[in-house]
């Protein structure tokens, strides 16, 4: 695929953590697969945020930049979030959330861009902040770190099976932002997420033999 | 004897809500219906103790389906048997010393003076060199069967330094002190090594050990890396003891979610394991007879009364309570709530507007 016609994905801070957890993957991380075959987008605010919590094998702030998509905070992103969300809180909570959406939207409504990709594993605040205004537009799909495993496996030679059950058993353990109350729903959450996963990867195997 | 006489019981029999080694005992634990599950574990059991053949068994199951309990059971009937020897842990939770926890775990059970006390019982059977020679033919290391037999010495300080050598490693000096030549440090030497004390349990013909793991479901918070170790681990010990021994994995899990276990497990052990034995929730026949067994075991005088429930209650109870959450852990944590609540209000017996009472608090799980 050219890089025009690659996905475009705008990708949270979390997912962008998960993804750059470990280097194993045969000496590269998520990240490093993915941008192979993908475009990495994702806000100014996001940078911020991965600067924050940054992993061990993150690229360099100088090669983040590259994937930021600059709008304006006065003119583009409160315009966009004045209308979005119900609540305007000048941005004080799920910033990153909100200005990725931003982003998304403007990269298809300014800049036509398509093949758009919503990548978020803060999956409170997608049951929360962004429940109604995320699924509003069909203009972009909204995946998770273990769909970009999936989509990896589907469409990067070098994924292998081993990697992807590998990189699902490890985002899974790390998945920060998913708190129930107690240990053993906290322990069912997690077995329900790899074997809803697992099963996905089962199916693609079916259908594409590495 | 408690409030509960009143009401014709001994003691309060749901009361095993989560199983607890310090509240358990071979005397007040019941195994009450699940008939065919208890003869799957008879049979094992038979296997084991009469013939000698290796078990590596999986209890897998939805959670409150009685996998400690059974557990506990087992441990608390062997508990008698000076030829069996048992061994109950959790998975530790600490990824990245999670084989270093495992061994430890299993250490701290058995206990430093029992494995000490069973090499001095050993070396009045058979020479050292012999001992040493056994044990090296089990684990294939003479360094870790040489280290094994210093537990056996009986100086204070030699103690302490093997102590060091077994949880935080020792320096060269010290190392020389032993006449070791090196610490414990991979995964297969944390395995040689446990097997290595796991084979001073079953030297004699008539010697058996079980080890217990419960819990494994933990596996899932494991990242890929250490969940290896994990399975790397138990899986050399599988290998190195091929006789004697039973492992028992206890794995809450969801019926649907079976095909995860092979993921959450590796495949080189899930290979190894030979039984799948699976705890189901009970169907309403069951939930009825396991209550009554429970209820009958622990009455003081012996009569048809179901007392303070009757025939009606626990009928009305088992319709109320959802088909999948119908497990012993779930049954044990409402009969047991119904009879403390009986007990606060001073009731005769447990009536349908008890239970309503009851329900108004609880409706959640119900």
């Amino acid at each position: 695929m050219s890089k025009y016609n690659r996905y475009n994905c705008v990708v949270d801070a979390s997912s962008y953590i998960n993804l750059t957890l470990f280097n194993d993957y045969a000496g590269k991380t998520i990240l490093d697969f993915f941008s192979e075959k993908a475009n990495i987008h994702f806000s100014r605010c996001v940078k911020q945020e991965i600067n924050r919590h940054r992993t061990k094998f993150m690229p360099t702030p100088l090669q983040q930049e590259k994937s930021v998509y600059n709008i304006q905070y006065y003119k583009t992103h409160k315009k966009y979030e004045l209308k979005l969300f119900d609540e305007y809180d000048e941005g004080k909570k799920n910033r990153g959330e909100k200005w990725n959406l931003a982003v998304t939207l403007d990269m298809f409504l300014s800049k036509g861009y398509k093949n758009l990709v919503y990548v978020i594993d803060d999956f409170n605040a997608v049951r929360g902040v962004l429940k109604t205004s995320l699924y509003s537009f069909p203009l972009y799909q909204i995946w998770s770190s273990f769909d970009v495993i999936v989509y990896l496996l589907i469409d990067h030679k070098n994924f292998t099976r081993d990697l992807a059950i590998n990189a699902l058993k490890d985002i899974n353990a790390n998945l920060a932002n998913d708190d129930p109350k107690t240990k053993r729903e906290k322990t069912e959450r997690r077995i329900t997420n790899l074997n809803n996963y697992i099963k996905k990867i089962e199916r693609v195997q079916k259908l594409i033999v590495k | 004897m408690s409030d509960l006489i009143k009401y014709n019981l001994r003691k309060n029999p749901f009361a095993h809500i989560t199983p607890n080694f310090s509240f358990s005992n071979k005397r007040n634990m019941v195994w009450a219906d699940m008939a065919k599950l208890k003869d799957k574990f008879e049979r094992i059991f038979k296997r084991l103790i009469s013939r000698g053949e290796e078990q590596v068994v999986l209890n897998w199951g939805t959670w409150g389906g009685g996998k400690t309990f059974c557990a506990l059971y087992y441990y608390n009937e062997h508990l008698e048997n000076e030829n069996i020897e048992s061994i109950y842990i959790r998975l530790p939770k600490e990824g990245k010393t999670i084989d270093f926890n495992l061994q430890k775990e299993i250490f701290d059970f058995i206990s430093f003076n029992k494995i000490k006390s069973k090499i001095q019982e050993l070396k009045t059977l058979m020479a050292e060199d012999e001992l040493l020679k056994y044990l090296t033919n089990i684990i294939k290391s003479e360094e870790y069967a040489k280290a094994i037999l210093l537990i056996g010495n009986n100086s204070k300080a030699t103690d302490d330094l093997i102590k060091h050598y077994m949880f935080n490693g020792l320096n060269k000096s010290e190392l020389k002190k032993l006449d070791l030549a090196r610490n414990i440090e991979s995964v297969n030497e944390r395995a040689k090594f446990i097997a290595g004390i796991f084979s001073l349990f079953t030297y004699k013909d008539e010697d058996r050990l079980v080890l217990w793991i419960d819990e494994m479901e933990d596996l899932v918070h494991l990242n890929s890396k250490d969940s290896t170790k994990v399975s790397m681990f138990l899986r050399d010990l599988i290998d190195l003891l091929n006789r004697s021994v039973a492992i028992f994995f206890n794995f809450s899990l969801a019926e649907n979610q079976r095909s995860t276990l092979e993921y959450l497990l590796g495949e080189a052990l899930s290979r190894r394991i030979q039984n799948y034995i699976q705890f189901d929730s009970f169907d309403k026949e069951n939930a009825f007879i396991y209550i009554s067994e429970l209820i009958k075991a622990n009455r003081i005088k012996t009569n048809k009364s179901l007392s303070p429930f009757d025939k009606n209650i626990i009928g009305k109870i088992i319709e109320d309570i959802q088909p999948e959450k119908l497990t012993p852990g779930e049954v044990n944590k409402v009969f047991s709530e119904l009879l403390n609540l009986a007990l606060d209000e001073d009731a005769d017996n447990i009536s349908i507007d008890l239970y309503n009472q009851y329900l108004s608090n609880v409706s959640a799980f119900l």
